[in-house]
């Protein structure tokens, strides 16, 4: 009978592992600070998280991994505190850890062990007595697709199959929260398709909830239902990216340039064509040097923009239409003022509106 | 999670308590430890001066293999804190110091080489469970050719000897668990600080046994040129010889180091190598 025959007969119900606090958030920061002697990396972090798979994102240095680190404990924060499932990571750390996998986005593994070796340790190490860690272990290959190297030795593996076993290994023993810090890192495109079907099984799965850290805007969204950005410590930005798409206005993306007969040359295009939108009754922003974006009112149509082009003596380039995309919420985050209590506020309300 | 299944599940399962997870890491590195065909030659040889001891002490009491042999009683040595000190303790101090360089380098540089710690430290693993781990592997195996020889040998010359050897020699055999016990847990924690800090396994092992020579070499520097103990605080072996001819009630020589002053070094030696031991073991290194 396997493990997984014998969690559904009930068997060895009489577990001794930890469990989570029912109903409460998969994350909570409050208040959370961390600084490296006179750097400031994480600043007052708040905010209730609750995705099934959390997107971390932002710029480098924006403090992505070393929020997942302290949540894992690897440092102190200076300030405030956090909970994961309900349980505080200053006084049950052990006990969260038990409850969490973790992907490391380095090379992270045990010299001179093969592969099953290793992740059976990494079991029996979260708790797992070892003929179940055995027996996981195997199973853990076989669902990630090394089942036939799993008796090579970890050194001879190629980055891809790291990636795998460093995956094997967070996801073991079962754990309720799985922190995935890089996880497509130098992945050719077969093995990032093959990572990211993972990791959405695995969120699918509704076993574990998962934090992916990355700087992939296009990974998470592919596989995150809700995202954090973070910026220079704080959080930039913390949405359902479902909610975001169904709530964002259709645009048009539009790129003007002066016709060879203009003769107002020493303006530019966008800003001509912009004022003429607008008088025309459009809401105009100017993405770029190049592009803009307009929201046309129900009274005008696409062949007034054309007019109103001619009359000003511009050519349309480019014309179409867009939702904002993950890379437009990252983008608006970086240009926004470093939020402090706004973000949070913003946060909690966004779970609170995301439970609702 | 079945393997024809090949999808996602968690696990319910029993669970181990979480007190016993270092003996985990222990059990892992023992058994890489004994992998090494070397090493098992090695630890069976460990116990040919236990052998040899036991053989005496065997002859000593048995008048039928003496008379075979063609012995006299007077022939074999006397089983005494002297016996003990140059039977047991010089060869198995030696011996364990030269186990503890084998393998106390090999338990941790390699976790740090393949940055290996986040993986432990990021599990139901704190850092004195992960020094405990390594720690019980050196314990263990120098305990098991120190202590457990040593303790053998005196139970059986008790044995043999019977309540008179044990009225005057009674202190031997607390002397021989006190005294390992010092040596190995000293040594052990001392290889397991070179071990975090050398991250290549044959440096470390060069870097443990140079440091403990040079050091015996500048204190007998400093004893033969001021003529005064304090040269001995820094010389390992000198302590020890004062800590086991303290234990053992052997002649004290005039002009050593006290024996108070060779506890609190060794102490403050212990102390430090464990210091820095916990300064190198954090998931990730910190660069400022």
């Amino acid at each position: 009978m396997t493990i997984a025959a014998r969690e559904a007969s009930g068997q060895d119900s009489n577990t001794q592992r930890p469990r989570p606090v029912a109903d409460a958030p998969v994350i909570e920061l409050d208040g959370l600070s961390m600084s490296f002697g006179s750097h400031q990396v994480l600043q007052s972090l708040s905010g209730s998280f609750n995705g099934r798979c959390i997107g971390l994102l932002g710029p480098n240095g924006a403090g992505k991994t070393t929020l997942l680190h302290t949540l894992l404990g690897f440092y102190a924060p200076t300030a405030g505190t956090a909970s994961i499932l309900g349980r505080d990571i200053g006084r049950e750390g052990k006990a969260i850890r038990e409850l969490i996998g973790y992907m490391p986005e380095r090379d992270a593994f045990i010299a001179g062990m093969s592969g099953v070796r290793f992740v059976r340790l990494m079991a029996e190490l979260s708790g797992l007595p070892s003929k179940q860690a055995l027996e996981r272990a195997h199973e853990v290959f076989f669902y990630v697709g090394l089942g036939e190297a799993r008796y090579r030795k970890l050194e001879s593996y190629s980055l891809g199959m790291k990636q795998l076993a460093k995956l094997a290994q967070a996801i073991v023993h079962g754990p309720r929260l799985l922190f995935l810090d890089e996880p497509t890192n130098g992945l050719d495109p077969p093995a990032r398709v093959r990572m990211l079907r993972l990791i959405r099984e695995i969120r699918d799965s509704g076993s574990a909830n998962l934090v992916v850290s990355s700087h992939l805007l296009r990974d998470v969204e592919e596989c995150c239902d809700e995202v954090l950005i973070l910026k220079d410590g704080h959080i930039a930005n913390y949405c359902n990216l479902e909610e975001e798409r169904k709530t964002n206005r259709k645009f048009l993306e539009i790129e003007v340039r002066h016709s060879v007969s203009s003769d107002r040359r020493s303006e530019s295009a966008q800003d001509i064509f912009s004022a003429a939108l607008r008088t025309r009754g459009c809401e105009v922003a100017i993405q770029n040097r190049r592009r803009m974006k307009a929201v046309l009112p129900e009274t005008v149509e696409i062949a007034d923009l054309y007019v109103a082009a001619q009359d000003e003596h511009l050519q349309i380039r480019k014309l179409d239409y867009k939702r904002d995309s993950l890379e437009d919420i990252f983008l608006k985050a970086m240009d926004d003022e470093p939020p402090s209590s706004r973000a949070a506020n913003g946060a909690a309300a966004n779970t609170a509106e995301g439970q609702a | 999670m079945s393997v024809y299944d090949r999808t996602y599940h968690g696990y319910k399962g029993p669970s181990t308590p979480t007190w016993s997870r270092f003996t985990v890491l222990s059990r892992y590195a023992l058994q890489e430890v004994f992998r090494s065909r070397l090493f098992v030659a090695y630890f069976v040889a460990c116990f040919l001066p236990t052998l040899v001891s036991t053989v005496i002490i065997y002859l000593r009491y048995n008048v039928e293999a003496m008379s075979l042999l063609q012995l006299d009683a007077l022939d074999i040595v006397t089983i005494d804190s002297t016996f003990f000190y140059y039977g047991v303790v010089v060869p198995h101090t030696f011996l364990s110091l030269v186990l503890v360089m084998l393998v106390g380098p090999a338990l941790i540089s390699p976790d740090l080489r393949n940055a290996a710690l986040p993986l432990y430290l990021s599990r139901p693993v704190n850092k004195t469970d992960y020094v405990l781990g390594k720690l019980t592997v050196l314990l263990g195996l120098a305990a098991a050719i120190t202590i457990v020889p040593s303790l053998f040998l005196f139970f059986l010359q008790s044995a043999l000897a019977g309540g008179e050897w044990i009225q005057e020699h009674g202190r031997i055999g607390p002397a021989m668990l006190i005294g390992f016990s010092v040596w190995i847990v000293v040594l052990s924690i001392y290889a397991l600080a070179v071990s975090a800090w050398v991250k290549w396994k044959p440096f470390a092992r060069i870097l443990f046994l140079g440091s403990i020579l040079v050091t015996a070499a500048v204190g007998n520097v400093f004893k033969a040129l001021y003529g005064a103990w304090w040269g001995s605080i820094i010389v390992l072996n000198d302590l020890m010889i004062r800590i086991w001819n303290q234990l053992l009630g052997r002649e004290i020589q005039a002009g050593v180091v006290p024996w108070m002053v060779a506890w609190i070094c060794l102490g403050l030696f212990a102390a430090f190598s464990l210091f820095m031991l916990y300064r190198r073991i954090r998931a990730f290194e910190v660069i400022s």
